[in-house]
């Protein structure tokens, strides 16, 4: 009768996988751990984008082909008005930066006058966004650029508008940035009036946030925030983004301020990666 | 023969997945809507038993998927080896013969998974968002119903 029961294997007769399952579970679980501790799978995948590279060329294929038959059927009556359209630009540039010159050693001579250290001179690298933004479900933008540019993990992003993001992974000619607005992003801000220092955060939607903000001071809607620069990792000055939302919490002593970024996902197809300060 | 045929399908399958989880559709900006392509693709191979592969195979498999796609070494191992594990117990105790039946285990593995990935994840919160995650299960869900027909309609085909 005993055996019988033993014999019991009802619709699946396999040999049952509870000795694999339960090692496999452990063997997860301390992988996790120690990947969580050490980052070894940055580096795995770092060695591994030579499977990825290919893919991505795939999926960007359709779109650089269709580019250079555009560039190849371009009319020479079209190209010619460009021109005239980008002279007449480059005219209106050249009367704006006369301005600017003399902007910039008025600022130079304040700056020695009142001895503060000019921070905006950093190294940058231009990028072309060559995927978008979701990738397996993770907020994600990769660049045509990498290590062969001399990018590396932690290098902030920007554009025209304001802050995009940060590296967060390289390969060897391409990189993901997290997003501002990803859940994984942080980064020191200060009010445009230079008022108060906090730290912002995305909220894995399309917004970002401070959820603890004294309700004491003051702040209101339409406020522009920037980046701080106390972190060294940002220059100071960079827009982020304005509060479009207040909201008092439970006990009125904080307030959560909701901040919709400048450089939304859908503003920017070509990014400026900041390498370090300038040594001049 | 037909192990091999199947294999290459597995492997045509994967690159497949591979492919279509770097592509986003238009419109579509929270990444919690988009459906975890690898989880529904492992659900409906493990549910269905097509390579007919070991549990072990399957955590190596998990370790791949991982290195491309994941946040951690291990998350997608130990997602796979559990939806493995469940899958034998379920098919232990009941005969899944009707469609309904097999869409009712498929659902009910990709739930699985989806928490087990939720709460292993790297930025896992507390105070998440019910409505968001309910979509992203919903359509992992159908990817993954999507998948199952695809590896019937292969099944019959070999």
């Amino acid at each position: 009768m005993k055996s019988s029961k033993k014999e019991l294997k009802l619709f699946n007769n396999d040999q049952s996988p509870i000795f694999g399952f339960i090692i496999l579970l452990l063997t997860s679980l301390s992988l996790m751990g120690l990947d969580y501790r050490k980052g070894i799978h940055q580096e795995i995948k770092e060695n591994s984008n030579l499977i990825i590279t290919p893919i991505i060329y795939v999926l960007n294929l359709p779109k650089n082909i269709s580019r250079s038959f555009e560039d190849l059927f371009k009319t020479k009556a079209q190209l010619s008005k460009k021109n005239q359209e980008l002279e007449k630009k480059i005219a209106d540039l050249s009367i704006e930066n006369q301005k600017l010159v003399l902007i910039d050693q008025e600022n130079i001579q304040l700056r020695k006058s009142i001895k503060i250290a000019n921070t905006l001179g950093f190294d940058f690298v231009d990028a072309e966004i060559i995927l978008p933004r979701i990738k397996n479900g993770k907020e994600v933008i990769t660049v045509n650029k990498g290590i062969n540019h001399g990018i590396k993990i932690g290098q902030p992003v920007i554009n025209n508008i304001g802050l995009i993001g940060q590296i967060i992974f390289v390969g060897n000619s391409y990189s993901e940035i997290n997003p501002i607005t990803s859940k994984k992003y942080i980064v020191p801000a200060i009010f445009e009036k230079a008022t108060d220092n906090i730290i912002i955060r995305g909220n894995g939607n399309k917004y970002l946030e401070v959820s603890m903000f004294p309700a004491h001071r003051q702040v209101k809607i339409g406020d522009v925030l920037m980046t701080s620069g106390i972190d060294s990792l940002y220059p100071k000055g960079i827009k982020i983004g304005k509060i479009i939302r207040i909201t008092p919490k439970a006990n009125n002593q904080f307030n959560q301020l909701l901040i919709a970024p400048f450089s939304g996902p859908r503003t920017h197809s070509q990014v400026r990666i900041i390498l370090g300060e300038r040594n001049d | 023969m037909i192990k091999k045929n199947r294999f290459i399908t597995g492997f045509i399958l994967f690159l497949f997945t591979l492919l279509i989880s770097q592509i986003n559709f238009p419109l579509v900006i929270n990444s919690w809507i988009m459906p975890d392509y690898f989880l529904a693709l492992f659900t409906a191979l493990i549910a269905t038993r097509f390579l007919n592969i070991s549990i072990f195979t399957y955590f190596l498999l998990g370790l791949i998927v991982d290195v491309l796609v994941g946040q951690l070494i291990g998350q997608y191992g130990l997602v796979f080896v559990v939806i493995y594990f469940t899958s034998f117990i379920l098919n232990k105790y009941f005969l899944f013969k009707s469609q309904i039946m097999q869409a009712s285990q498929h659902i009910f593995l990709t739930t699985i998974g989806l928490i087990i990935l939720l709460i292993s994840s790297l930025s896992y919160e507390l105070s998440l968002n019910i409505d968001l995650f309910f979509m992203k299960w919903v359509v992992t869900c159908l990817i993954c119903l999507l998948f199952h027909k695809l590896i019937k309609h292969l099944n019959i085909k070999n």
